[in-house]
């Protein structure tokens, strides 16, 4: 409700200073916060998203995420390794960065190309890889 | 035609004479009246019943002499024994069979001798009834005294016989208590026997039961297996003793047949004799884990005969060890999300701060509300959590609950959420104590939550509160997580008024309701 609209007054704002943009998909509020500030600390703009469904919602209205950054572990219909193939289906010029603390997930399990990191995962090399990403 | 007849010392002769068991026996009035008889018959002072051995005569019965035995060449009735019919020798001293006879030369001087031969039924010689007198008699016997003292011989054999038919009857008949008793020893034995199996496969059935184990052994030439009851069971097959291997086969899991003991019944050395696998129960259909331990059982030449083994359910164990290996998992999975929440915490907390020590009070004030989550989360095994218990661990972490006020049904929280409240919560009543209503003594906050529709809705609202100050720069990681909302659904409505902030979050009951 109230999110909605912070959210395009946000993505307007950004969108002057023309930063590349990056969905944060995270459905702890703590730990989307601290994943926004790693993508503003990387250099781009971060977009959030509390679920998958929420996350596929945005890159449907918005045409300019070149990344999501995704957890796994996500409540709702789909988990993150479903939203990454999804992305890779759908828009597969999207790149993904997938986290998870779940150790029975392996970098096989993702669509290719993208990378994948263990929570807790270590800040500069996920920058590192967003911006290798970002070209 | 007459048989020729045995020599004294013939083996099968002194076999027959054996057999009648007389030599060396007491008297017998019978054999003493046969004597008597031929002394009177013959007119003789001497009359015996002589029986020839292989070295010396003994007498069963003596009239008129008082040795009961010689040595065989003092035996006339040796000479007796050599020929058919009865020996009549009129002059002892005159015969050249006899002459030298010490008997005869010397004391006491025999002179006649006539002697009946003892026959046995089938003309085997064992001896004699024969008269002895010390003067020659010329004239001898008279035929009629002759035909007497033959009769007296045959008298004596049936005796003889009779004595060895009742001996025999003596004999069997003590066989045959012997063969009664021994039948009947047999039987209890059997009985007895029949009792302990019987025991004995009441006590295996009972361990089979207990231990939850089948038996089975499997002849390796015909694939025919012997089973055990319990066997049947662990299967849910009809219960019989006798299946063949290859009924087992169907039940197998076709992707865990390889390892049923198929090549085992080629006599596979190689074959594995431990193994763990899937069945369909015969009965139920029902899945279950069989583990199979066997050993083989070899003859001389060490080839396999047989495979005797053991079937045991463990389905429980399998069951229990993939639980413990799924909790495993999950254990450091939450482990990895904690990580991750302190990690972010820090950085967070420690991002753009000059204030080192207030940053450092402020970090461990965060990790106290995570770990208090953590402890409410424990109380159901980190399933759920009561959201009134939640409000009621983390606010008085920060003042007296007295300044409380808390109402709301009864609402069971996800882990996910019951950390992601509590954070909030902590951010909410840190606020507060700073610069809302908890930062003066008469200040208050009333906590309620509802369901509306699909929705949780929880307010918080200060009263009695100072003004807020305004917002000043770059905002703080609290006011940050205020405005990310419950469980990060961002849908949050914040209002500040001259008494405190009243701040309404809903979040879908589905959320965070979720595991």
């Amino acid at each position: 409700m109230l999110r909605r609209p912070t959210a395009r007054t946000t993505l307007q704002q950004h969108a002057s200073t023309a930063r590349p943009r990056i969905l944060v998909v995270e459905d702890e509020p703590l730990l989307l916060l601290a994943a926004m500030d790693l993508v503003e600390d990387a250099g781009f703009t971060p977009v959030p998203a509390a679920s998958a469904d929420a996350a596929i919602k945005i890159i449907e209205d918005e045409n300019d995420i070149f990344l999501v950054f995704t957890d796994i572990d996500m409540p709702g219909s789909m988990d993150g390794l479903k939203l990454a193939a999804a992305v890779r289906h759908r828009w597969p010029p999207i790149h993904i960065i997938v986290v998870s603390g779940l150790v029975n997930v392996q970098p096989g399990d993702l669509p290719a190309p993208g990378e994948f990191f263990r929570k807790p995962y270590e800040t500069g090399k996920v920058i590192d890889a967003m911006r290798r990403l970002a070209g | 035609m007459l048989s020729p007849l045995p020599s004294v010392s013939d083996a099968d002769r002194l076999a027959v004479l054996r057999s009648y068991d007389i030599v060396d026996t007491g008297i017998e009035p019978a054999f003493n009246d046969i004597v008597t008889l031929a002394r009177e018959v013959c007119h003789t002072p001497v009359a015996l019943i002589s029986f020839v051995e292989a070295e010396r005569q003994w007498f069963k019965a003596a009239a008129g002499l008082s040795v009961c035995e010689t040595p065989l060449d003092q035996s006339v009735c040796a000479h007796a024994i050599r020929q058919h019919g009865t020996l009549v020798i009129r002059d002892l001293s005159k015969d050249a069979r006899t002459k030298m006879n010490p008997l005869v030369t010397g004391e006491p001087h025999i002179r006649f001798y006539a002697g009946a031969l003892l026959k046995t039924p089938s003309g085997v010689p064992l001896g004699t009834v024969c008269v002895v007198d010390l003067k020659p008699r010329p004239e001898g016997l008279t035929p009629a005294q002759i035909e007497c003292l033959e009769a007296l011989a045959r008298r004596a054999m049936t005796q003889l016989e009779l004595r060895r038919d009742a001996a025999e009857k003596r004999a069997m008949a003590a066989e045959q208590k012997i063969a009664v008793d021994v039948s009947v020893a047999r039987a209890l034995e059997t009985e007895r026997l029949a009792v302990l199996l019987k025991a004995s496969e009441a006590r295996l059935r009972l361990a089979q039961q207990i231990g939850d184990i089948g038996s089975f052994e499997i002849e390796m030439q015909t694939g025919k297996m012997q089973v055990t009851e319990w066997f049947c069971r662990l299967l849910g097959m009809p219960y019989r003793t006798n299946y063949n291997y290859s009924d087992l086969l169907p039940l197998v899991f076709a992707e865990d047949r390889a390892k049923m003991l198929d090549g085992a019944l080629r006599a596979d050395r190689s074959q594995n004799l431990f193994a763990e696998y899937r069945i369909k129960r015969a009965d139920t259909g029902e899945t279950r884990w069989i583990a199979r331990h066997a050993e083989y059982v070899r003859d001389e030449a060490g080839l396999p005969l047989r495979l005797v083994g053991t079937l045991r359910d463990i389905t429980v164990q399998k069951t229990a060890n993939a639980q413990q290996a799924m909790l495993n998992q999950e254990l450091s999975h939450r482990m990895k999300n904690t990580m991750a929440l302190v990690q972010a915490i820090a950085r967070q907390t420690l991002r753009g701060t000059a204030d080192r020590e207030a940053a450092i009070h402020a970090f461990d004030q965060r990790i106290i509300a995570l770990s208090s989550a953590h402890d409410v989360l424990l109380k159901q095994s980190w399933l759920a959590a009561d959201l009134r218990l939640v409000v009621a661990r983390i606010l008085p972490l920060h003042a007296d609950l007295a300044r409380f006020s808390i109402t709301g049904p009864a609402v069971t929280l996800g882990p996910k959420a019951t950390l992601s409240l509590s954070l909030l919560l902590h951010e909410l009543a840190t606020n507060a104590v700073k610069y809302g209503s908890l930062s003066v003594p008469a200040g208050r906050v009333a906590i309620d939550w509802e369901i509306e529709g699909d929705d949780l809705v929880l307010q918080w609202h200060e009263t009695g509160g100072p003004a807020p100050p305004p917002e000043s720069g770059k905002p703080g990681l609290g006011s940050r997580l205020i405005k990310m909302g419950l469980a990060g659904t961002g849908r949050v409505e914040t209002t500040y008024t001259s008494s405190g902030l009243t701040a309404t979050f809903r979040a879908a009951l589905k959320i965070v309701k979720e595991n």
